[in-house]
């Protein structure tokens, strides 16, 4: 699906942003791509979608070089960035003029997801809020039925129980012939959510692994002390004990702590390599 | 099936008829301004008119006229790349699946239909407005002379290029400046137009070295002011303006005519295609 070969990229001649960057993403996956501030994920997804164009190497999405931005390779992928825009109309005439440019777009499936998230069908697009906005957005990608959806924070500005709405709607969604990439920094977001993990630090893929290898490899407990002989790769301390990722000798079966695995994954880069290689 | 990458003309009238629905507000609104003014325009120019004229001659508007459709050609050319002023403006832009010429048509007829048909088309209202409060109210006579409007060499064809020159210089303009466009694009043009007069003026003066009428006597790409040196006497230099030859004149007003306006479409169209978001 996603195809990025030796890419190099810099906003700036003196200063690479990517250096022979490689990532292959398949369908049929929900794909979380965690990162720090800076770390170069926006820019990544950016490339994905034709917004940005390689320095040198490829960025290829079902086989089409994205920063041509054709018409079949642009209603094959949708993208819910941070900030969007979406003009003075209403929701009517917005799927009017738009959904013809998307093959699949489903119209019934449209008006379902804009219930689940309880927006109004005739409102006006100027009278919603920020999350209101956010969320009509979302049901609008999602009918689309694009191949690649790329979301950018997409649980940003959303209320409590639309998150797990909007968990709900994106595990629904997914089918064996499409790929979703979500960004995000709100990593407990995606619990329960995502089935692959890629880490971006320093502009490079550090970690790309399914949540499954994750779980096998990796053990996430909380402990009400810590002891020396227990193999600890990284601690967070809370009024719960101490929530700690180690190594999972006992194959045991635990729930993904998605922040602790992306702390632990930057503070201790070479042990978790040791575990994954 | 795989959709036709480079143009579909379904494909180009929706992404016309999203384009008009997106703006429908800032183009009505836009437009009943324009009406507005000229009907007020029509009507200052009865009530200030001379009580003792009787007659009035259409013609007269037109210096106005034109430089009203120039500017107004140039201010919806400059703005039809505005959406790129915002990056999620732009993604919109850009992520929405038409091809960069059928993005790039649409604005191209979109601001060239509101130079030609909209403003034409309110200043032939207000100008029936003011023909009727003309010889409704003051009983003057109106009178259309269609020689004046079409002074020779000029043709109606004469007023379509100028508005396509200005179109393209500003389209191309609009690719590089999103916000402001129209003073941005203005300022460069004149300094263009200075740097092009100023290296005329360097070559001419090292050219024509003695022999130049003064150093500024040249018209970049059409004269040069020279002295004739058997009629000059002391007191008294004869000069003679050299025309630039009539196959490299007619040549430049080819280009001119012919050439540049879809020169700068090419290069504006291909700057978009080439446009990436940081």
């Amino acid at each position: 699906m996603i195809n990025i070969q030796s890419l190099k990229f810099s906003y700036k001649p003196s200063r690479p942003l990517f250096d022979d960057l490689n990532l292959q993403l398949g369908p049929g996956h929900i794909y979380g791509l965690l990162g720090k501030n800076g770390a170069g994920k926006s820019t990544l997804l950016k490339q994905i979608a034709g917004l940005l164009f390689p320095t040198s190497g490829k960025v290829e999405v079902l086989g089409q070089e994205t920063r041509f931005r054709t018409p079949s390779f642009l209603q094959e992928i949708f993208l819910v960035p941070e900030e969007f825009y979406l003009p003075k109309i209403s929701i009517q005439q917005f799927i009017n003029t738009r959904a013809a440019f998307y093959p699949k777009f489903n119209e019934q499936e449209f008006d379902t997801y804009l219930k689940e998230f309880d927006i109004p069908v005739n409102q006006k697009l100027t009278e919603m809020s920020y999350g209101q906005k956010k969320k009509f957005l979302i049901c609008f990608a999602l009918a689309c039925n694009t191949h690649l959806l790329i979301m950018d924070e997409p649980t940003n500005g959303l209320d409590i129980p639309s998150k797990s709405i909007f968990r709900k709607l994106i595990a629904g969604c997914l089918t064996e012939d499409k790929c979703i990439v979500i960004s995000t920094h709100q990593v407990r977001d995606l619990d329960n959510l995502i089935d692959s993990i890629v880490i971006i630090d320093n502009h490079r893929i550090i970690f790309r692994e399914a949540v499954e290898t994750v779980t096998d490899k990796l053990s996430f407990k909380v402990l009400p002390q810590l002891d020396k002989s227990i193999p600890v790769i990284y601690a967070d301390s809370n009024l719960r004990g101490h929530s700690v990722v180690m190594p999972n000798l006992q194959h045991e079966h635990s729930r993904i702590d998605m922040e602790l695995l992306f702390n632990a994954v930057l503070s201790n880069r070479q042990s978790i390599q040791e575990i994954f290689n | 099936m795989q959709p036709n990458n480079v143009f579909s003309l379904r494909r180009m009238g929706l992404y016309l008829r999203k384009e008009i629905i997106d703006q429908y507000k800032v183009f009505l609104l836009g437009t009943a301004a324009i009406l507005a003014a000229c009907c007020l325009f029509g009507l200052i120019a009865v009530i200030t008119m001379n009580p003792y004229k009787t007659s009035f001659e259409l013609a007269d508007i037109l210096p106005l006229y034109l430089t009203l459709l120039l500017a107004f050609t140039a201010l919806m050319a400059s703005r039809s790349f505005n959406q790129l002023s915002k990056p999620e403006r732009s993604i919109d832009f850009f992520l929405l699946p038409a091809s960069h010429l059928e993005k790039f048509l649409t604005q191209l007829i979109i601001s060239l239909t509101a130079a030609i048909v909209v403003f034409n088309l309110c200043v032939y209202i207000g100008v029936q407005f003011f023909s009727y409060l003309a010889t409704h109210y003051k009983h003057a006579e109106i009178t259309t002379d269609m020689d004046r409007f079409f002074p020779r060499p000029f043709t109606i064809g004469s007023y379509l290029l100028m508005v396509l020159g200005m179109n393209s210089l500003y389209l191309f303009g609009a690719t590089f400046f999103h916000k402001f466009a129209l003073p941005k694009i203005f300022f460069v043009l004149i300094l263009i137009q200075t740097g092009i007069w100023v290296i005329n003026l360097g070559f001419t003066n090292i050219l024509f070295v003695g022999h130049l009428q003064s150093w500024n006597a040249s018209v970049p790409f059409v004269v040069a002011g020279l002295i004739e040196p058997g009629a000059s006497t002391a007191n008294t230099h004869l000069s003679t303006g050299y025309f630039v030859p009539e196959w490299l004149g007619t040549s430049f007003i080819f280009i001119g005519k012919y050439l540049l306006i879809p020169a700068f479409w090419t290069m504006a169209y291909f700057r978009i295609a080439d446009k990436e978001i940081q």
